[in-house]
């Protein structure tokens, strides 16, 4: 019988496989389906429209897609478009389709109702639109939005935490998703990065010594397959760390808006910080390492370095015996047994210190003659209630008593800091009084030596405080003086021998011939301005003559006009400005004795001059 | 009426000043003073301790305040109630009096005192050795005079120059040979005496003297680590406190510098 059942199987799927198929969506319009995460949504709070489009395998993918809000709807986020390939089984025959689910976040700014769209995408070179939405928005803060349980979960039933793969559902684009209730103060603007990350987050950013800062490390995830492969607790060395949530606790996920998404998130850590020291105190990162689903091999995660600035408790008021960093709210009980003792004897004393807060590793405890007070055994009851350290600490006391007499215990005072009254109190504990008997039996106390007996008591009264001087060195003056006065000396000293050179120089250019031809040159000038040509004539020789004398060094005017021009040439005077030397001498000479001379012959004598002067004087300076 | 009107007023106005003094009485530093020494000398010297550290923090810095403070943690010891780093405490309240009053034999001879009970307690082969400073040479040579001495050199070495200097421009071949003479020694002085004024003032302003108020102040590197082979500083010995970060301090022990806790040290304070 089986092979005949084989036999008939096979012929069914030949049958099936021969069927003609049916026809194809070609040129059909595609198949669009809207949906919105929510028809009564709040004010501020963001929800999403859907539109989904799908074509047979064929056709090319519908695109551009569009959405019109009214006013008082913005749109968040999107359009987001996310392919899809569907498979239906169509008959006998398998359809495939693919497509596009297209998504917008959008937020209402304004109670009322409103009419979305319809959301719409091109295909085919034609637009084509879903659904009109309809929605209406209430004002903050006016919805409750309920947990969704999933009747076929056994751990959503009982509150646990959902077991992840197993009744999970294939997501259906156009179910409406219901958005689960946001924490506001784990909100972000955008997330630092993609699938995981985590964030330190300190309660105050400002503590008195002492005081209990929370720290809480949160763990922000879009996908749930992810798991740590390394964990770096954060350190903060400058903070005595008391846990406050156990490191294997699993507190319940919360939801958070981070940019336009919703993220989830889980406190992963929660450290109660007592700061050792005043100061800029620093929590350094945390860090995890993770893999899993949607992350590219081993990622590293850390939070951001965190920083409390610390200060001591405010000095105004502080009662007498307050030790820094007991800050909280204390009371104080003390039991004394027995009260009565004999000399040499012991009574146990427990002080209890209750509240919330650093609370004390040691008590200041009273002394006086004859009592002893032991080193204490501590025991601990602290908890943490809503955040905070409570509970109590007992110290039990051996205390010896030596003298006999009805000796009064005292007082066991605890100064504290309250930083939410911002003020000092004192939690007292009154002892009261042991009787203690004379002790016939006691052995005499040995004698022993006191090394400091020569030192003597105290001191009664508060005696003079000598002044501190001032130091000469604090003074700016001083270091001017110091080196001022030498350097003002040096500064002078090269003034003056500066103020000789120039002096000199000054002297040696007005007593210079250069100078002097200069001057004679202006002087011929002057006097043919006025027409005097015999004084310019005068004038111009003179000026030839200091400028030879100036160039060679040969006084021209004590040498015969006949030997002048060899000895310029002898001088290093080239020949043809010898010969025009000689030449304007013997002009300049005839026209002082020449009142009828025209002005332009003299003036042209007076170029020539010019240029004479000139040729002297660069031959003087380059030395031929 | 009138009379009556007065003397109430004046009743009055009396009231309201006793009621302030009253008020005021305790948080004044005198009475706080007074309150220590009172319990100093019945014997309760943790009310003693309490009190003058209460002053001390408050910032009142006076040298018999501080004596007492040093007497009050002494008498812990001498009650053998006394708890570790106490003779330091002593001799940090002793060393501030000192600082605060130089010349104070009392002080002194207590600070001491305490230093001999702490080697006289410690292990044998600490003993006095290591509470004896030896300083560095620039702290030597700088401490050779007071920072005024060299102050006053300096600037009479700068007046050598400047007199040197104009007489070196003299015709008078005497004054020249003054002015040569006078000139190089002057600029030598100067270099030098300012040096050492400049380093004595940059010491008084950094130095923040401290006192090791821990059975034993280690030694540790810039991280913390402890150095074994490095010995410990011992109780009540004084130290230099150059640099502080986080729980640690940067410190001179004489020519040794390293770090320590910070918790083991009390920074003397002056008035």
């Amino acid at each position: 019988m089986r092979w005949v059942a084989r036999i008939v199987g096979c012929l069914l799927v030949a049958l099936i496989i021969a069927l003609p198929a049916p026809p194809a969506f070609a040129q059909a319009a595609p198949r669009l389906e809207t949906g919105v995460s929510a028809r009564d949504v709040e004010v501020g709070r963001p929800f999403t429209v859907q539109l989904s489009a799908m074509v047979t395998v064929s056709n090319r993918v519908p695109d551009k897609p569009m959405l019109r809000t009214p006013p008082g709807i913005v749109i968040r986020s999107g359009p987001s478009v996310m392919t899809k390939t569907q498979v239906t089984l169509n008959g006998p025959n398998l359809v495939q389709q693919i497509g596009v689910v297209v998504s917008w976040t959008l937020e209402a700014t304004r109670p009322g109702k409103y009419r979305i769209g319809p959301p719409s995408i091109t295909w085919s070179g034609k637009r084509h639109a879903g659904a009109l939405i309809e929605i209406t928005a209430h004002s903050a803060g006016s919805l409750r939005q309920p947990k969704r349980r999933d009747p076929f979960d056994l751990f959503d039933i009982f509150g646990l935490p959902k077991m992840p793969g197993i009744f999970d559902q294939p997501q259906d684009p156009f179910a409406e998703p219901l958005l689960p209730p946001t924490e506001p103060s784990l909100a972000m603007s955008s997330a630092p990065a993609s699938v995981v990350f985590i964030r330190a987050l300190l309660d105050k950013k400002t503590a008195v010594l002492g005081e209990q800062v929370t720290l809480s490390v949160y763990e922000y995830h879009q996908v749930s397959a992810i798991r740590k492969l390394e964990v770096h607790e954060p350190s903060a060395p400058d903070f005595l760390q008391q846990p406050v949530l156990d490191p294997s606790e699993e507190p319940g996920t919360q939801f958070a808006d981070v940019g336009s998404s919703v993220w989830k998130v889980r406190l992963i850590r929660k450290i109660a910080l007592f700061p050792l020291r005043s100061g800029d105190l620093t929590v350094e990162p945390m860090q995890i390492t993770y893999a899993g689903r949607g992350l590219r091999g081993q990622v590293v995660r850390e939070t951001l370095r965190q920083q409390v600035h610390v200060v001591e408790a405010p000095a105004e008021g502080r009662p007498v015996g307050y030790r820094s960093g007991d800050v909280g709210r204390f009371s104080l009980s003390a039991e004394v047994d027995p009260r009565t003792v004999e000399a040499g004897g012991a009574i146990a004393v427990r002080v209890k210190v209750e509240g919330s807060g650093n609370l004390p590793a040691t008590l200041p405890t009273p002394s006086g003659k004859g009592i002893e007070w032991l080193e204490p055994e501590v025991s601990d009851n602290i908890d943490v209630v809503d955040g905070e350290l409570r509970g109590e600490r007992a110290f039990n006391y051996v205390v010896r008593l030596r003298t006999p007499g009805n000796v009064e215990l005292g007082d066991i005072e605890l100064p504290f800091y309250d930083p939410d009254r911002r003020g000092y109190d004192v939690a007292r504990a009154h002892l009261g009084n042991v009787l203690v008997r004379e002790n016939p039996n006691a052995a005499p106390e040995k004698p022993t030596r006191d090394r400091f007996a020569s030192l003597g008591g105290p001191r009664m009264t508060l005696g003079e405080v000598p002044k501190r001087g001032s130091f000469v060195t604090d003074s700016l003056y001083y270091w001017i003086a110091l080196f001022a006065s030498p350097l003002a000396v040096a500064l002078a000293g090269v003034g003056w021998s500066f103020g000789r050179r120039v002096k000199r120089s000054a002297r040696a250019w007005r007593d210079s011939l250069d100078r002097h031809a200069k001057v004679a040159l202006k002087e011929a000038r002057d006097a043919l301005t006025e027409g005097k040509t015999a004084d310019a004539a005068a004038a111009m020789e003179r000026a030839i003559h200091a400028a030879v004398e100036s160039a060679t060094g040969l006084k021209s005017r004590g040498i015969l006009r006949g030997d002048l021009r060899d000895a310029l040439i002898d001088a290093g005077v080239d020949e043809a400005s010898a010969a025009n030397a000689v030449e304007l001498l013997a002009a300049t000479e005839s026209l002082r004795f020449d009142p009828s001379a025209d002005g332009q012959r003299v003036e042209a004598l007076l170029d020539d001059a010019r240029g004479l002067i000139r040729v002297l004087g660069k031959a003087r300076k380059s030395g031929k | 009426m009138r009379p009556s009107v007065r003397t109430a007023a004046m009743a009055f106005v009396a009231l309201m000043l006793a009621v302030s003094a009253v008020r005021a009485e305790p948080s004044s530093n005198e009475s706080l003073f007074e309150e220590g020494v009172q319990a100093l000398t019945r014997g309760d010297h943790g009310r003693a301790i309490r009190v003058f550290e209460t002053l001390a923090d408050r910032g009142f810095a006076h040298p018999d305040a501080s004596y007492d403070r040093g007497m009050a943690y002494l008498a812990r010891v001498r009650a053998k109630q006394g708890r570790p780093g106490d003779l330091g405490r002593a001799a940090a309240g002793f060393e501030e009096a000192q600082l605060a009053r130089p010349g104070d034999e009392g002080a002194a001879r207590a600070v001491e005192l305490v230093r001999a009970e702490v080697a006289r307690r410690g292990p044998r082969t600490a003993g006095h050795a290591e509470m004896e400073i030896r300083p560095s040479l620039d702290r030597i040579i700088v401490g050779l005079a007071p920072e005024a001495v060299w102050a006053w050199i300096a600037l009479f070495s700068s007046v050598a120059l400047s007199i040197g200097l104009v007489l070196r421009r003299a015709k008078s071949s005497a004054l020249h040979l003054t002015g040569t003479v006078a000139t190089p020694i002057g600029l030598a002085g100067l270099i030098l005496f300012a040096s050492l004024a400049a380093r004595a003032r940059h010491v008084r302003h950094n130095m923040h003297p401290a006192v090791v108020v821990a059975t034993a102040a280690r030694m540790l590197d810039g991280q913390g680590t402890a150095l074994p082979k490095e010995d410990p500083i011992p109780e009540a010995a004084r130290v230099e406190i150059l640099d502080r970060e986080g729980l640690l301090a940067h410190i001179r022990h004489g020519q040794r510098e390293g770090w320590t806790h910070a918790a083991s040290l009390r920074e003397l304070s002056l008035p």
